[in-house]
């Protein structure tokens, strides 16, 4: 496809998945909806009443032009390539106001080019509308009291930047009108301890904003908290360069994980002399999390974080994922491991050992699927500018896989450096301490605080999927989906095809 | 906690027992490796090659992870995302007709401390529940952990094996045991 034309699809397609009006508000020209001259067309038309929605203008000018579409084929008329490439756009676009049998009829008008594995669910109107999962409504008096608790407790520094100081407050304000954040919040207050927060450079590099979609986020760590003597908490400072829109719920989360679950974690384990245990604790980094999670899903922000639906799906697969991800987490302990910090390493590199091992049939696996995507490209004529995405998307698995085993060889040296100290006299000292802490009622009390805290993330998410703010698929361009698809019934067609492959 | 055992690169070959609290017999995938663990009374054998993962799993009862199967079935360990499984075939095992499930689960996944703007990708997993006698049960399942097409059939091949094999073995079972 011209060049010129795909980037005309994915400006139609950033324009449509970047505004996010709430479906439910009245329907005005500012509503940010992005309609096309012909549907602004058909809503001139339909004369719609004042109290129209957005989700109902979004109805009434999608199910019109498939009508159209259906009168259309129903009257014996031949489709052309307009028509087909309307279906695709509205097939992509508009899936949350599309019955499964409109979607099924604008699929069969490309049969090879659309999924229906990729589809946006037309039952989950908060996810196709870009809404998120917002958390049950806070008393404001009560947070309004608890946020000027903590802003006496807790220092900001702006730098004297008026810029910082807005994203200061809003961060705040936005976490204590979250259920989870005010509660935390009141909890800090009553025990009355300082912290320190502001925005730093904590990306030397300064290269972590990205704009996708339209929309500016941030790909880089969004901070970090010192605890020398009183917490710190360095929020990143490209934060400011991203998209309010993004920006406020991420940042509310950011400081929820730091401060309220980090922070208030460092006081709360010193005082019940838990802190040395603490500092080999996985689930230091276990509540952090779901602090975080939690703050930002209910204070509306999207749920893209992979690492948060693998928690909720198993507490063990999430920090077995983390050991094989970055060397600090292969090094921290549940309370049982604390009992053997030594077998449970000498374990785990068997673990990243078989996790290592599973990588040459991956490559195999991986060559594989270039010759399938080869095959339908020299063997059936297929377009190759049509499978660019997915040759794209092969290349950087290829990459991504090279990098995932150079990371697991540093994972490995990591743990045995930690088997090392763990072994020798400083260690086993150390092992035995962590042994007796481990079995304080400080860390029963956390572990049950943070199954309480699942399950109300369990509660705010049940139902939903992962949101994000990158575009669907191009339309001209094949989906993994697709190419599933085409192998089932090449194999159906053509057996012989696939017997010496 | 009884510790992880794991063996790193273990080959079996033809029907296979495992250790599990309630008897059972399956064909297994020759060349793949296995990893076999127990937390509490939950048991996993876990058959491995590249991106194909089958899995006998045992819970139930006191001390389990999942106490009964509706319990399973109801968590997010069962659930794509948020969102329950979808039932895609029904299939004979162990001596009576089966849902099969399937769902998807986020892989791959980056450095936490990055927030995530993209949809994470996705392993697809099949899956069936087999009641083991009081609240034991089992969870076969199959999951390809890539974002790519898996356009061999070696995994369908294992997964239908391992659903036709089968067998909870009872005390008064015939078949001698084999290949422990």
């Amino acid at each position: 496809m011209p060049l010129l034309s795909r980037l005309l699809a994915a400006l139609l397609l950033c324009a449509c998945a970047s505004a996010q009006p709430a479906p439910d508000a009245p329907y005005s020209p500012k509503s940010g909806l992005t309609l096309t001259d012909s549907e602004q067309s058909i809503l001139a038309a339909a004369k719609p009443a004042p109290t129209l929605t957005n989700k109902g203008v979004l109805t009434l000018v999608t199910t019109t032009q498939v009508d159209r579409l259906k009168a259309k084929a129903d009257g014996g008329g031949r489709m052309d390539d307009a028509d087909r490439a309307l279906a695709a756009r509205l097939y992509w676009t508009r899936g949350q106001v599309l019955s499964d049998a409109d979607a099924e009829f604008l699929r069969a008008l490309n049969p090879m080019a659309l999924s229906s594995a990729a589809r946006a669910p037309p039952g989950d109107a908060d996810q196709a509308a870009g809404l998120p999962a917002v958390g049950p409504p806070v008393d404001a008096a009560r947070a309004d009291k608890a946020l000027a608790g903590l802003k006496k407790l807790v220092t900001t520094d702006d730098h004297g930047n008026a810029t910082e100081r807005a994203a200061l407050d809003d961060a705040f304000t936005k976490m204590v009108h979250t259920r989870t954040g005010l509660e935390l919040s009141e909890e800090w207050i009553a025990q009355g301890k300082p912290a320190k927060v502001s925005f730093e450079a904590t990306n030397p590099l300064g290269t972590g904003v990205v704009e996708t979609n339209g929309v500016k986020t941030l790909q880089s760590s969004g901070g970090y908290t010192s605890r020398d003597g009183s917490p710190w908490v360095h929020l990143n400072k490209e934060y400011l360069d991203t998209s309010p829109s993004y920006r406020g719920p991420e940042v509310a989360g950011t400081l929820a994980h730091e401060l309220l679950g980090h922070g208030l974690v460092f006081y709360k384990s010193k005082a019940a002399g838990a802190w040395e245990a603490n500092e080999y604790y996985r689930n230091d980094e276990g509540n952090a999390g779901m602090t975080g999670w939690l703050v930002s899903a209910e204070a509306g922000a999207k749920l893209a974080d992979g690492h948060m639906w693998t928690f909720l799906g198993s507490q063990e697969a999430y920090h077995k994922s983390l050991q094989t991800n970055l060397p600090y987490y292969a090094g921290i302990f549940s309370l049982d491991e604390m009992k053997d910090p030594v077998g449970t390493l000498e374990q785990r590199r068997l673990r990243i050992a078989a996790d290592a091992a599973r990588l040459p049939q991956q490559r195999v696996d991986q060559a594989q699927h270039r010759k399938d995507i080869e095959h339908f490209i020299t063997v059936h004529g297929l377009s190759r500018d049509k499978f660019k995405s997915l040759i794209e998307s092969a290349r950087n698995l290829s990459v991504w896989t090279d990098a995932h085993e150079k990371n697991l060889k540093e994972i490995d040296t990591y743990v045995g450096t930690m088997l090392a100290y763990w072994k020798g006299p400083t260690g086993q000292k150390a092992a035995a301490k962590m042994a007796e802490e481990s079995k304080l009622p400080y860390f029963a009390d956390a572990e049950a605080r943070l199954n309480a805290m699942t399950t109300r993330l369990q509660d705010l998410t049940a139902g939903k999927k992962p949101q994000s703010f990158t575009p669907p698929p191009p339309p001209d361009q094949y989906t993994n989906a697709d190419l599933s698809a085409m192998i089932v019934k090449d194999k159906q067609d053509h057996p012989d095809h696939w017997t010496t492959k | 906690m009884k510790r992880l055992i794991l063996a790193a690169a273990a080959l079996l070959i033809g029907a296979q027992a495992m250790a599990l609290e309630t008897p059972t017999e399956y064909k297994t995938p020759q060349g793949w490796t296995v990893e076999r663990s127990t937390t509490g009374v939950d048991n996993v054998a876990r058959f491995v090659k590249g991106a194909r993962v089958l899995q006998v799993l045992e819970f139930g009862g006191s001390g389990s992870r999942f106490v009964a199967a509706k319990v399973f079935l109801d968590s997010f360990a069962a659930r794509s995302y948020g969102v329950p499984a979808k039932v895609t075939a029904q299939a004979t095992v162990a001596g009576a007709s089966r849902k099969i499930y399937e769902h998807v689960y986020p892989i791959m996944l980056g450095d936490p401390h990055i927030p995530a703007s993209g949809p994470p990708n996705e392993a697809t997993e099949r899956f069936c529940v087999v009641p083991a006698g009081g609240a034991r049960f089992f969870v076969l399942s199959y999951a390809w952990e890539s974002p790519i097409p898996d356009s061999r059939d070696e995994g369908d091949k294992a997964w239908a094996a391992l659903l036709k094999s089968f067998r909870l073995k009872t005390p008064a079972s015939k078949t001698p045991p084999r290949g422990r």
